[in-house]
């Protein structure tokens, strides 16, 4: 199933589905529905400066005052990947740190600030279609 | 007949000894009070925090001779930022929630000791918290040690087995968003500290996981019982209460994060603090309020528990600019000075019993968050602060600072103070206060800008710059500092290159690569007749990526010794 971005019918029953959860594991989407919307830009850019930066920097790059977090500018995984990992956290083998879950964003906050990182992605980097993190 | 009276005179001499607190096992009063030298029981070598030991069979003529005595490994899964102890045979260092004992000649493991923290452990910050710690103490027979869910452990040295864990009232642990409907709690990183007269000090600390206010206490060393708990914000009727508004102390941060230091005229701990939170200032003044307690230097009377005063060394803190860093308790002209190196960029000077300002020395190349100090200690021209969800502001140093955690050294033989500083600066901006699970999150954020590790010395009366050892395109800071009455100082570069350098001109008389992070300072003890240095190294380089230095994440303490 392919959703046209920045097309506000298909956001809001992406949107819908999602908030019914009708959503991960089941592979509805592979591209951000609110990609490119400014208004969720600026709302994700809020809340990726809170809860986000401590570790990935206030470039996403990766450079936190708390340390080693990933360089979220080159996201390889793509939107569904980077929807699972926010959504479970992730686990680093050997290590004390770790990306935590933080499952109790609601899946708007979690588009909003997926929308707000496209805006820093640089060259290499997929918020298409991706494995979905284990 | 006359051998008969030799043990009998020996064995009064021992039982003297032990009334006295002399030879017998364990730690006494008077070693806790004494220089390090044979010993090292203190994280900061001794109780002013000066990271000096007398030791001096290792020292700047032969210092080129040194070699590898041993290297192992506590199987780390974050930063190593814990400075080890020693005393009698044994080094004594915690890693990960875990306490390890090991053999000072050989490095061999003689016991270790375990707590495992609660399953519902979590929440802001927290995963970047867990298994740091910043040492232990040491008295009498046993090992003290806090758990970073705020528990106090007091361990048998000889067993490795706990004789009591505490925690204490008012202080939670942080908790998974998930699970809780209030995740705020105190994180403990920062290592306990021993005093002579059976106190254990324990720093608590919860500002940077949602900004529950800080605290010390002093603790029964026998029983774990809380004898007094001093706040770092002031209370009602103390001064500075007032630079607060109504309500906003309960979460205003200003958490003791490291180990202080202590002084036996004054009866004084005194320690630095965590900034005011949140980071964006705007439910606690704005910046315009002074937030009193928050990024400043606190002294507490160890025998009533009261605090005696509170400097404030960055005002309405809006740029996390705590300054935690370890006051040094250091005799200038016949004046018992608090000399604190922080973030700022400035080195404070206090008058240590009334905690008035003296001066500040800038000991970095830039700073533009301010202009200076003036008499009275209140920063002159500070910048303007940025709007919320406006443009970042651009100022030097950055929040990680001129110098941050890594602990400092004072050598009173040449006079230096030691310095694991670094150039940084930083685009700083203010957003929406976002709130989860009742915890407050920073409401900021940062850009760094960095710049070189700088490790220099700095003469303590004049301020000025006696030497540097300046690292091209290398960002970060030394694990720590160590001076010896050898004319030595010690330090290992973020990068793991272990470095010997004349105290006097800085000049690098040994180094090695040991190709692991270093966040905590090298000590050096005497061990069977023999000198050691010892330098505990662990995670990776910096506080965010790791690329210049090229080095891989490891965990290891590696002790050095002549040839």
């Amino acid at each position: 199933m392919k959703y046209a971005r920045k097309s506000r019918s298909v956001v809001a029953l992406a949107l819908v589905l999602f908030g019914t959860g009708a959503a991960l594991g089941q592979d509805l989407l592979s591209t951000n529905p609110l990609s490119g919307d400014e208004k969720a830009i600026k709302s994700g850019k809020g809340w990726f400066r809170n809860t986000c930066t401590p570790c990935h920097g206030g470039r996403a790059d990766g450079m936190g005052d708390m340390g080693t977090g990933a360089d979220l500018r080159k996201l390889k995984i793509g939107f569904r990947g980077f929807y699972a990992t926010v959504k479970n956290g992730r686990q680093v083998p050997g290590r004390a740190q770790f990306m935590p879950s933080f499952s109790f964003l609601d899946d708007k906050t979690i588009f909003e600030i997926g929308a707000y990182l496209e805006t820093l992605a640089i060259e290499g980097a997929n918020w298409k279609e991706g494995v979905v993190n284990k | 007949m006359r051998r008969g009276m030799k043990l009998n005179g020996l064995a009064l001499a021992f039982i003297v000894a032990g009334l006295s607190g002399g030879v017998q096992a364990g730690v006494s009063d008077a070693q806790l009070s004494a220089e390090a030298g044979a010993s090292w029981l203190h994280t900061n070598g001794n109780l002013a925090a000066h990271r000096f030991s007398t030791l001096d069979q290792i020292n700047a003529g032969n210092a080129k001779k040194l070699k590898v005595a041993w290297i192992m490994s506590p199987g780390g899964k974050t930063d190593a930022q814990a400075t080890p102890s020693y005393h009698e045979g044994v080094l004594y260092f915690p890693q990960d929630n875990k306490v390890f004992a090991v053999d000072g000649g050989t490095g061999n493991i003689l016991w270790k000791y375990e707590h495992k923290l609660p399953d519902d452990w979590g929440g802001y910050n927290v995963p970047f918290f867990t298994g740091k710690h910043r040492g232990l103490a040491l008295a009498g027979n046993n090992v003290y040690f806090l758990s970073n869910d705020a528990k106090l452990h007091s361990i048998d040295m000889k067993t490795g087995k706990a004789n009591w864990v505490k925690s204490y009232d008012g202080f939670p642990y942080p908790k998974d968003f998930a699970k809780s409907q209030d995740a705020n709690g105190f994180i403990t990183t920062v290592g306990p500290m021993a005093i002579p007269g059976g106190t254990i000090i324990v720093p608590m600390n919860a500002t940077d996981t949602g900004g529950m206010q800080g605290y010390v206490l002093g603790v029964d060393a026998s029983t774990g019982e809380q004898k007094w708990k001093a706040p770092m914000i002031p209370t009602q009727g103390e001064p500075g209460y007032d630079s607060w508004p109504p309500g906003s102390q309960e979460f205003g941060g200003a958490g003791p994060w490291i180990v202080g230091s202590w002084d036996a005229g004054t009866k004084m701990y005194y320690t630095g603090t965590a900034n005011a939170y949140e980071w964006n200032p705007k439910n606690r003044g704005g910046g315009k309020l002074d937030n009193v307690g928050a990024a400043s230097v606190v002294a507490v009377n160890t025998d009533t528990g009261k605090v005696a005063w509170r400097y404030v060394g960055v005002p309405g803190d809006p740029w996390d600019f705590d300054i935690p860093q370890t006051p040094m308790v250091i005799t200038i002209d016949g004046k018992k000075t608090i000399v604190q190196p922080n973030k700022t960029g400035y080195v404070h000077h206090l008058d240590a019993v009334s905690g008035k300002f003296i001066k500040a020395d800038k000991f970095i190349d830039k700073v533009t968050w301010i202009k200076g100090y003036d008499k009275n200690g209140r920063p002159i021209d500070p910048v303007a602060l940025p709007t919320e969800g406006g443009d970042p502001a651009e100022i030097y140093p950055s929040l990680l600072g001129g110098v941050n955690m890594y602990p400092n050294a004072y050598n009173p033989k040449t006079g230096n103070l030691y310095l694991a500083a670094s150039e940084s600066g930083m685009k700083y901006g203010f957003e929406e206060i976002k709130v989860i699970s009742n915890v407050r999150h920073f409401g900021a954020y940062q850009e760094f800008l960095f710049g070189n590790e700088t490790d220099k010395a700095l003469n303590v009366k004049t301020g000025k710059e006696v030497w540097r050892n300046e690292l091209k395109d290398k960002p970060g800071y030394a694990g720590g500092m160590l001076t010896t009455a050898g004319n030595i100082t010690v330090y290992t570069t973020q990068g793991g290159g272990f470095t010997v350098a004349d105290a006097t001109n800085g000049k690098v008389l040994y180094s090695m690569n040991l190709g692991v992070a270093a966040k905590s300072g090298p000590i050096t003890y005497s061990h069977a007749g023999k000198q050691y240095i010892v330098q505990a190294l662990g995670g990776l380089p910096g506080f965010g990526r790791d690329e210049p230095w090229k080095s891989e994440f490891g965990s290891m303490v590696v002790g050095f010794t002549l040839e």
